[in-house]
């Protein structure tokens, strides 16, 4: 007798311990030489040490990550190239750990991020090119998330027409093996024009839309949200593709049977634009096509008012954004086209490899998005726009670094760490800045520069490093529970009214 | 109307803003400050590259010292310069590596318990010798030898040269000791 599966909704933790959110790891730094100590210290969102970890060099057994001569007990054997060392500034090399393209949504692609439980939050190298190309997938292929709150998922698109959109874990590793080895289906979404990009989407779960920008692969494209899509976070979670389906013995097809595949499939009318009355316009206002990355990659994020910005990286010119109209709130949804160029010199994107191009990080309460892409080659310097979910408002930042960059980290409730690769020598220690996104949306300008980046050095002296000579860091966002930030932060349980003059 | 931030250690401008940014700040001693402001003509970065604009000899101001060149050319002598600005801390850390990395190799494969040397100490005692302990030694010489002259390779790379310049940015030390 078959029995019906249903996903349950959880039920809010009112009679657990609340769990203080700063408390949790937000990110490592790491840093180390095939001849010195290398290792990570994992900070909280207090800034206080959630964890150390680091390995010497002078015998076995001393957790140096990597087998050399002396510790021999680890699989990894890349201390003396460029993957697992930080002697290098990001600017000279294209393999290093400390490139501002191996941070995003999903991590730093060259280490596994630690655990947010169990009490040992530091991450662990992945082995060396192998290990970081194949985890370089998920970065490529991983989308936005604007407005959630429960960043414990993932969604993916790659380029094409079908089998192309993925939901899974947070997690670059398991969607390696998804994606190559077939162990979660993919789905097919009908395409309004032609084919999508990769990285191409934006799930808005608090608006149950989906946005999606297609292509015709000669650097032309047209925005698509979708309306009324089923909750991507619950299929992310239970990896049940046949939810609410009568369970049978051998008998479903996942393209007849998926209830997420058919909605997709049966609800092409749920897909603006289908007709012309309140549509999204053609793109606009790109300023220069050079390669892969500006063919067939971007960053979308879809507003709460059904704005929509898009990020590319130009390799070898820079970056741009566009920016759509509201079909609701505007009255059209044309493009205004180019909101922003920053330019520069020579930088790479897909086109030298999955490792290089834009990413994406988000605020724990994912009210606010950063795009970014390096200004330099593979990873050096910085080109930033960060977006407000709510109505679209961008800013942007250009660093023009030829030596080292400087990566965006979610850092409390609506914050980031503007993380620096500058040296650690001379007892600095790791530098960064904050830059508090309420504050600065609040006094800024739309399509100003409140520069992300300046005194970066304010931290010097107050956090030590792992390697104690010459070293440029690496940075590793932590996967945390953000919704915490949202629910369980002590002004909310409290009920704390917010004051108004 | 710009204030143009210069960078400390690019030895070079940043970023340009339309305000201060130095407003809101306390009271930070320059030498803790990685940057200089500067109050400027906003550059024109459609037909100019903000990194072109570098200190003036007065230290007072930036400007453009590859003002003359095509903008390509600008480029290349830009990455020059730039070269010769990352290379001394290079040149010194490299040295330093190399010491690390000789020490590493020697204490790690002829450290006090490592095999070889056990093994070495075990035949000289059969053999009622120490024949096995002096080729160890010959060895560690030799490994000695090759750190001395990596690291007089390296001080011999002048770093105010272009090409040497950007020789010691590139220089990998691991791999030239083959380890």
């Amino acid at each position: 007798m078959g029995r019906r599966v249903s996903v349950v909704q959880q039920k809010t933790g009112v009679t657990a311990t609340p769990k203080d959110p700063f408390e949790q790891p937000c990110f490592s730094h790491f840093g180390g030489y095939y001849s010195g100590s290398k290792g990570w210290f994992t900070l909280d969102h207090n800034l206080n040490i959630s964890n150390v970890m680091i390995g010497g060099n002078s015998g076995y057994n001393q957790w140096t990550c990597d087998n050399n001569s002396h510790s021999s007990e680890f699989s990894n054997n890349f201390a003396s190239s460029g993957w697992i060392q930080t002697t290098g500034q990001p600017g000279s090399d294209s393999s290093y750990n400390n490139l501002c393209t191996h941070v995003g949504y999903l991590g730093n692609m060259a280490h596994q991020s630690g655990s947010n439980a169990g009490g040992n939050h530091s991450p662990w190298i992945v082995g060396g090119s192998d290990g970081t190309e194949r985890r370089a997938y998920a970065f490529r292929d991983v989308c936005t998330l604007p407005g959630e709150t429960h960043q414990d998922y993932a969604v993916f698109m790659s380029y094409g027409n079908s089998d192309h959109f993925r939901v899974g874990n947070r997690s670059a590793s398991e969607y390696w093996m998804n994606q190559q080895y077939g162990k979660d289906p993919a789905f097919s979404i009908p395409m309004g024009w032609d084919r999508a990009m990769f990285g191409s989407c934006s799930y808005n779960r608090k608006r149950n839309k989906l946005a999606i920008m297609e292509t015709d692969d000669g650097y032309s494209y047209q925005p698509f949200v979708w309306s009324d899509v089923p909750n991507l976070r619950s299929y992310a979670h239970s990896r049940n593709w046949y939810q609410g389906v009568t369970e049978q013995s051998g008998t479903l097809d996942f393209s007849s049977n998926s209830p997420l595949q058919l909605y997709f499939t049966n609800n092409t009318s749920k897909r603006t634009p289908a007709s012309g009355t309140g549509s999204y316009g053609s793109m606009t206002g790109k300023p220069t096509n050079q390669t892969t990355e500006d063919q067939r990659r971007g960053q979308l994020v879809l507003c709460d008012n059904d704005r929509l910005v898009w990020f590319q990286m130009i390799p070898s010119y820079g970056s741009w954004v566009g920016r759509w109209n509201s079909p609701t709130v505007d009255g059209n949804g044309n493009c205004q086209g180019s909101i922003q160029n920053m330019s520069w010199t020579t930088s790479y994107g897909i086109d030298q490899g999955n490792r290089y191009g834009s990413r994406f990080v988000q605020t724990s309460d994912g009210r606010y998005i950063a795009a970014f892409c390096p200004a330099y080659y593979y990873g050096a310097g910085l080109m930033c726009t960060m977006i407000r979910v709510s109505d679209g408002k961008a800013l942007h930042t250009q660093w023009n670094s030829s030596g080292d960059t400087i990566v965006p980290i979610p850092y409390g409730k609506s914050s980031f760490l503007m993380c620096s690769s500058t040296n650690t020598d001379s007892g600095y220690g790791v530098q960064f800045t904050r830059f508090n996104c309420d504050y600065r949306f609040g006094n800024s300008s739309d399509n100003s520069n409140p520069s992300m980046v300046d005194y970066y050095e304010s931290t010097r002296y107050m956090f030590d490093h792992a390697y104690h000579s010459t070293s440029y860091p690496a940075f590793i966002p932590h996967m945390y529970d953000t919704s915490l930030f949202s629910n369980q932060t002590g002004d909310i349980l409290e009920g704390y009214d917010s004051y108004s003059a | 109307m710009a204030y143009l931030i210069y960078s400390k250690k690019e030895q070079h401008v940043t970023h340009q803003l339309d305000y201060d940014p130095r407003e809101g700040a306390g009271e930070i001693p320059n030498a803790e400050l990685s940057y200089i402001v500067f109050e400027g003509e906003k550059i024109d970065t459609e037909n100019d590259f903000i990194t072109n604009y570098r200190l003036n000899t007065a230290g007072d101001g930036v400007e453009n010292p590859y003002k003359s060149l095509s903008k390509a050319d600008q480029l290349a002598k830009f990455q020059d310069d730039q070269a010769k600005v990352y290379a001394p801390k290079y040149q010194q850390h490299n040295v330093e590596l190399i010491k690390s990395v000789t020490r590493s190799v020697l204490t790690g494969e002829y450290g006090e318990t490592a095999w070889k040397v056990e093994r070495a100490k075990e035949v000289d005692l059969i053999n009622g010798n120490d024949e096995a302990m002096k080729a160890l030694a010959v060895e560690k010489q030799a490994i000695r030898d090759k750190g001395n002259a990596i690291e007089a390779e390296i001080l011999a790379l002048d770093p105010t040269v272009p090409a040497d310049a950007k020789a010691l940015i590139e220089y990998d030390v691991a791999k030239k000791m083959g380890v």
